[in-house]
């Protein structure tokens, strides 16, 4: 296991190295198309071609693809110093580099807007896998009945409607609707410290937690009521069943172990990927997260940032998946790696 | 119906005499297509330390009568009527927990894919002891030891380590016995198996079939098993129940149905066995046709489509529905030829192609 | 400022859906009339472009700003955000000239701010002097001194750590240029002992700490409006952070950076140092201003609505709420929709065959559907029709003209659009290009021109680029990828950095200010008329400005190679509980924020 774990992490590497090699790329092929030139949205209007070069250089624009590349891989394992004409900052491993845009390291922007990212993931993800999972499971449980058949609707519903027209409908209700619905004010203008305010925190949060675990736990309800049906007509649970165990015993102990394992497999990539930002929700509600970072620096060519914010993204999503994998060998006996 | 077997037209022994009396029971799905009659109306009893055989092809209504009996189709949408006598309790009007406390307990089940049946996340063990402490106020250890000994029993080597194991490490042999194994933890006296032996290959399933027989002296219970291998009911049935679209055709002794078979479709079926004691002269000779779809039975005598003697003489087949009659030997039959012309074909056409 | 004053809205409306436009006709918005009256009135449509709405000697309370972004940077020297750059810079940074604090066209006027009184000009505008006041501190406690203008000059020219902003003025003319435009100068980064020179003496002396002369390599006649913009405001070199300065730059205003978190929110509290004996320009009431961003465009419509900010200083409403205004009475009186300084243009390229012949130009002209384009950016709340390249808030412009009348209902006059076409010896039309920006309103625009001009029969091809920043800078700003790609139509905007005649006018058409790329001239115009007009204007005096700049006008329309179709307005809205609110003309009519109230009593 400790074998398989450790060749896993490092096809991580690989793989992680590949997906920076790759958005590096796909950064600079337009440019080679169109001949766009991402230091204009720096310099500021009318910029001589003089500046044009100075601020190119600055950002080390003006070498080649590779030794950029390799600059950049170089300062994530030993570091890289930068000069700003006043002062030289050290730069320590794993420098993710200085975003053009802010002019701040990408490591303290990022470490900056996780908290609002993770905040945001984690509660909706708790909202969605309660909700989604119970509600799917009484659904399946409760097959064609009025209660599947209300849950299955709303659950249509909630995987059709993007989060940004939730989002904005429950802005509409709870912040700006009638006083005496206004019970989150503080909604969709912005993240609040949880260590600073957390009831502020809380109420900023829940709309958002609410439209992005709106979503989720449609899909999951969905998921969980057809993998509990899948389940529930196994023969293993008929074989409990003839055992005489109680009712709910065979869904509890014998089903739901059964149909939850590849909700959990759904649930660790999910989130892992959230942990990368959930844009669309993070601009409904203002909430200056990695999505946001991510969008801003898109919008603005900022290198770095893109860099940072895909790699640790790229970095979630393969550690989610190797652990959801070693969950999985936990969960089911008959997987084992060696 | 059957005179002798319909509780409408009267009883001439009390259900409560016999171990298992299954009377005109009927298990029908509402389906959105519409009623699925899988099992309708049969009628069979079992004392104990016999085996019947209930033999027919699939979806003739066989698994689902099994699964009726141990009440699986309680609290579902099943509508289910008739009678289940075991041991002087009617199963079916039963109480949905009183009939679960039965279950695995006096009456229990194999099924027929052990390796679907058996639940992949727990131990070999784990789930016998489940099966143990249900129904008996045991701690775990006393239940771990009960497991360990069923297996034993079972015939599977070191049975103390290998109860840990978890089903995909069993071989499909072995994961049949550890079935067997935890259908007999708590001594059940009526032992329903249903295709015990179709998952496994030839040799196995002798090993099976003979650990069954070993068993059921041993413990002397009742057993029912399901099959559509003639060859597995040939071994181990003393009667056997011929279905054919969720109705019995053919209920008798096994020797009478192995060797004086009346109705057309046990023919059919015993043509189409592969026997290994014979050089066949040609191929098999399947039945023609395939089993009708429960939703839309045949009118009159179900068979019909597919019974190469319609129509023969005159006889009603579609329009009036033969019921299960006892004939002089004792041997029920559900066919609108006489006696007679059945006895006779069989002799002059069947038996000499088998 | 093509590229800058829209940047926060384009970007914050990704994901949310564009709505329909409502169709705003019937309300012709009044001129906003010169009138420069300063008396106080209540609140109703319009009112704050040319008056003091509720004023008010209360003080105390929070003004709430609500944004869609964070300012580029709050570094002076480094902002180029309209919004930014204009008046929020006024609540912290002083400078040693500002514009009016007074409603109306007055409010372009620059006027001293640290300065005792406006330059001193001689040597044909080359030579600038100013005086500092006494009493004056940052917020420290420490004096402001002439050197600290001087030292915030010099760190421009280091221009790989100090660029974004508006510094590209000040470069050529305070040290000798190279023809890229690298200065000789580099910067007190990495010149610890250097200085800008004109003809090998310092251009910048400061002889005492109240004094200080700038030598101009060439004259220069808005050298006041330069004092006006955030680079020349006054850093002591000691308090230099470099990049990191935007953090928390050290104020010279009424108000001080309390906490900023970066992209997300700043709070300015009263600045104790400051003293309003010494200001003429700013009149705080308000204890602290709050920025919180609110990325949302239709959120940041909604919490402005329910009173959770009271303006959002970056942009206009959206169509949704700018519906909603129309439609309400009660809304409307606290709304205001000024024109902000934005000319926007077809530039027609001379380089690109047929546009080589005038007639065959002025076909566009007449084929025009302005009323049509006025629809496609936003409708009537959005912009009037133009009819002259200045917009009505630069000097010499010039109501009456309208050399290339399109109709009463300015649909066009197809008649001589054809006269041209045939003139121009394609009586049946031609094909042509046409660039523009991928997005939104720029592909509004090209359909629109696409329709008018197929009447006809010139077809108008698609040759569109997705990104603001390459469209302005290496697109259309480079005249030979026009050429390359035969551009022959150009979607373009313009508004002056700050308000003066040669502000507006030399960067769009200069001979001289052709550039390879970045260029703004992007027709390439080099009329000697023109050029003799800007040169005119460099020395003239200033009662002879207006006459100079409209017949410069005239000039330019009559080169035609620049159609204007509109001059942009914005609309605003304000909460009603705003006291002394009015638009500051100088930076783009935005409300001068360090001079609000705000008074719950109403």
């Amino acid at each position: 296991m400790i074998r398989y774990i450790i060749r896993r992490l490092l096809g991580a590497l690989l793989v992680v190295f590949v997906i920076s090699l790759a958005t590096f790329a796909i950064y600079f092929l337009p440019q080679l198309v169109t001949g766009a030139d991402p230091t204009y949205a720096y310099v500021g209007r009318h910029a001589s071609p003089a500046q044009v070069e100075a601020v190119r250089h600055s950002f080390g624009l003006d070498q080649n693809f590779f030794v950029q590349y390799f600059n950049y891989i170089k300062a994530i394992f030993f570091g890289r110093d930068f000069s700003d004409g006043v002062s030289t900052e050290h730069c320590s491993f794993p420098c993710l580099g200085y975003s053009f845009q802010y002019q701040q390291s990408v490591s303290s922007l990022i470490a900056d807007r996780f908290p609002v990212t993770l905040s945001l993931a984690i509660g909706a993800s708790i909202l969605w896998l309660v909700g989604g999972v119970l509600v799917g499971i009484l659904s399946a449980l409760k097959r064609g009945t009025w209660i599947d058949r209300t849950a299955m609707i709303i659950a249509l519903a909630g995987v059709s409607l993007p989060v940004y027209f939730t989002g904005l409908l429950l802005l509409f209700i709870f912040t700006y609707g009638p006083t005496w619905l206004r019970l989150f004010p503080n909604a969709g203008q912005g993240y609040v410290s949880f260590s600073e305010d957390p009831t502020g925190w809380f109420s900023a949060l829940v709309l958002p937690w609410v439209s992005l675990a709106f979503l989720f736990a449609a899909l999951y309800a969905r998921l969980t009521r057809a993998s509990m049906l899948e389940t529930m007509g196994e023969d293993y649970i008929r074989t409990a069943r003839a055992k005489g165990l109680p009712g709910r015993i065979v869904i509890r102990k014998h089903a739901l172990r059964a149909a939850l394992t590849p909700i959990v497999t759904i649930f660790g990539l999910d989130l892992a990927g959230l942990l990368g930002g959930a844009v669309l929700t993070e601009f409904t509600f203002s909430l200056q997260g990695l999505g946001k970072l991510s969008i801003d620096a898109i919008n603005k060519q900022d290198l770095p940032v893109i860099m940072g914010v895909v790699l640790i993204g790229a970095v979630f999503l393969v550690l989610a998946n190797i652990v959801v994998d070693v969950l999985y060998a936990v969960i089911d006996p008959r997987v084992r790696y060696t | 119906m059957s005179a002798v077997y319909t509780s409408a037209v009267g009883t001439p022994a009390s259900p409560r005499d016999t171990f298992l009396d299954v009377r005109d029971l009927r298990v029908h799905f509402p389906t959105e297509d519409g009623l699925v009659r899988a099992v309708d109306g049969i009628s069979f009893k079992l004392t104990k330390g016999r085996t019947l055989g209930i033999v027919g092809e699939s979806g003739c209504g066989k698994s689902v009568t099994s699964q009726a009996i141990l009440g699986l189709h309680k609290g579902t949408r099943a509508k289910i009527s008739g009678e289940v006598w075991l041991d002087g309790t009617d199963l079916v009007a039963a109480d949905a927990e009183d009939v679960r406390l039965l279950r695995g307990n006096k009456m229990s089940m194999i099924f027929q894919d052990p390796l679907s049946a058996l639940h992949p996340f727990f131990s070999i063990g784990a789930q016998i002891v489940e099966a143990y402490r249900i129904h008996n106020d045991a701690s775990k250890k006393v239940a771990w030891t009960r497991a360990v000994e069923m297996l034993d029993r079972v015939g599977i080597p070191n049975p103390a380590d290998r109860a840990r194991d978890y089903p995909h490490q069993f071989s499909g042999g072995m994961r049949q016995r550890a079935m067997i194994a935890m259908a007999l933890v708590n001594d059940p006296q009526l032992l329903i198996a249903d295709e015990p032996t179709t998952a496994l290959d030839v040799t196995v399933q002798a090993q099976i079939i003979e650990l069954m027989s070993d068993l059921q002296k041993e413990f002397g219970s009742a057993i029912i098993i399901i099959t559509h291998d003639l060859g597995v009911v040939a071994e181990i049935a003393d009667d056997v129940m011929v279905m054919y679209a969720g109705r019995g055709i053919e209920y008798s002794g096994a020797d009478d149905v192995f060797y004086r078979p009346e109705h057309p479709y046990t023919w059919g079926l015993l043509n189409s066995v592969t026997r290994l004691d014979r050089v066949r002269e040609d191929r098999l000779r399947p039945i023609p046709g395939s089993p009708p779809s429960l939703l839309n039975v045949p009118s009159g005598c179900a068979f019909n489509p597919r019974c190469q003697y319609r129509g023969q003489g005159g006889i009603p087949c579609t329009t009036e529905r033969p019921e299960l009659v006892t004939t002089a030997s004792g041997h029920t039959v559900a066919c609108h030829l006489s006696a007679e012309d059945r006895r006779a074909t069989f002799l002059g056409d069947i038996k000499p192609s088998l | 400022m093509p590229k800058y004053r829209r940047l926060a809205r384009a970007s914050a409306v990704i994901g949310v859906a564009a709505l329909a436009l409502a169709a705003c006709g019937g309300s012709s918005t009044p001129k906003a009339s010169p009138s420069g009256g300063a008396g106080s009135v209540p609140s109703s449509f319009n009112a704050a472009v040319t008056n003091v709405v509720n004023a008010s000697d209360k003080t105390g309370g929070t003004l709430k700003l609500g944004p869609n972004s964070d300012c580029d940077s709050w570094d002076p020297a480094r902002t180029y955000y309209a919004w930014c750059l204009s008046n929020m810079q006024r609540v912290y940074a002083r400078t040693l000239m500002a514009y009016q604090s007074v409603p109306g066209v007055d409010g372009t006027k620059a006027v001293p701010d640290l300065a005792t009184a406006p330059g001193a000009a001689s040597d044909s505008n080359k030579t600038w002097t100013y005086k500092l006041q006494s009493g004056l501190k940052y917020e420290d406690g420490t004096t402001i001194k002439s050197a600290d203008v001087k030292y915030a000059i010099e760190r421009l020219f280091a221009t790989d750590i100090i660029n974004g902003g508006p510094t590209f003025y000040y470069l050529c003319l305070l040290d000798t240029c190279d023809a890229k435009g690298g200065s000789v100068y580099k910067g007190p980064y990495t010149d610890k002992t250097g200085e800008p020179m004109v003809n090998g003496k310092p251009s910048i002396e400061t002889p005492d700490d109240t004094t200080i002369t700038f030598h101009l390599t060439s004259s220069y006649v808005d050298f006041d409006y330069l004092m006006t913009l955030g680079p020349s405001s006054p850093i002591p070199q000691t308090a230099d952070k470099g990049v990191k300065y935007t953090e928390h730059p050290l104020s010279s205003g009424p108000f001080k950076f309390g906490t900023y978190v970066v992209g997300k929110s700043l709070t300015f509290v009263r600045n104790d140092q400051w003293s309003q004996a010494t200001d003429k320009i700013r009149k705080p009431m308000v204890n602290e201003i709050d920025l919180n961003v609110i990325t949302d465009p239709d959120a940041a419509d909604k919490a402005l609505q329910s009173g959770q900010i009271d303006l959002e200083p970056d942009g206009g409403v959206q169509a949704a709420f700018q519906a909603q205004i129309n439609g309400d009475a009660s809304l409307k009186k606290y709304a205001d929709d000024p024109v902000t300084g934005f000319t926007r243009y077809i530039a027609i390229a001379p380089s690109v065959a047929p546009f080589d012949n005038l007639d065959c130009r002025l076909a566009v002209f007449y084929a025009i559907n302005k009323a049509d384009l006025v629809k496609a950016r936003g409708g009537s709340y959005g912009g009037d029709v133009a009819n002259t390249m200045a917009p009505p808030s630069v000097i010499g412009f010039d109501k009456a003209a309208n050399p290339y009348p399109v109709g009463a209902d300015n649909t066009g006059d197809l008649t001589k659009a054809k006269e041209e076409l045939t003139k121009c010896g394609k009586p049946t039309g031609f094909d042509v290009n046409m660039a523009y920006v991928n997005k939104g309103k720029g592909i509004a625009v090209f359909e629109a021109v696409q329709q008018a001009l197929a009447r006809v029969g010139i077809i108008v091809k698609s040759t569109p680029i997705g990104d603001n920043a390459t469209y302005y800078s290496t697109y259309i700003g480079s005249p030979s990828n026009i050429a390359s790609k035969k551009l022959g139509l150009m979607v373009a905007g313009w508004a002056a950095d700050f308000p003066s005649g040669y502000g507006f006018w030399n960067s769009i058409v200069s001979g001289k200010a052709i550039l390879p790329t970045g260029n703004t001239n992007y027709t390439s115009l080099n009329d000697p008329v023109i050029n003799g007009y800007l040169d005119q204007a460099l020395t003239a005096k200033t009662s002879e400005l207006e006459g100079i700049y409209k017949s410069l006008d005239a000039q330019v329309m009559k080169n035609a190679v620049y159609l204007p179709f509109q001059y942009d307005k914005t609309l605003y809205y304000h909460s009603p509980r705003l006291t002394n609110l009015y638009m500051q003309a100088g930076g783009g009519y935005f409300y001068d924020y360090v001079n609000i109230g705000v008074n719950d009593g109403k």
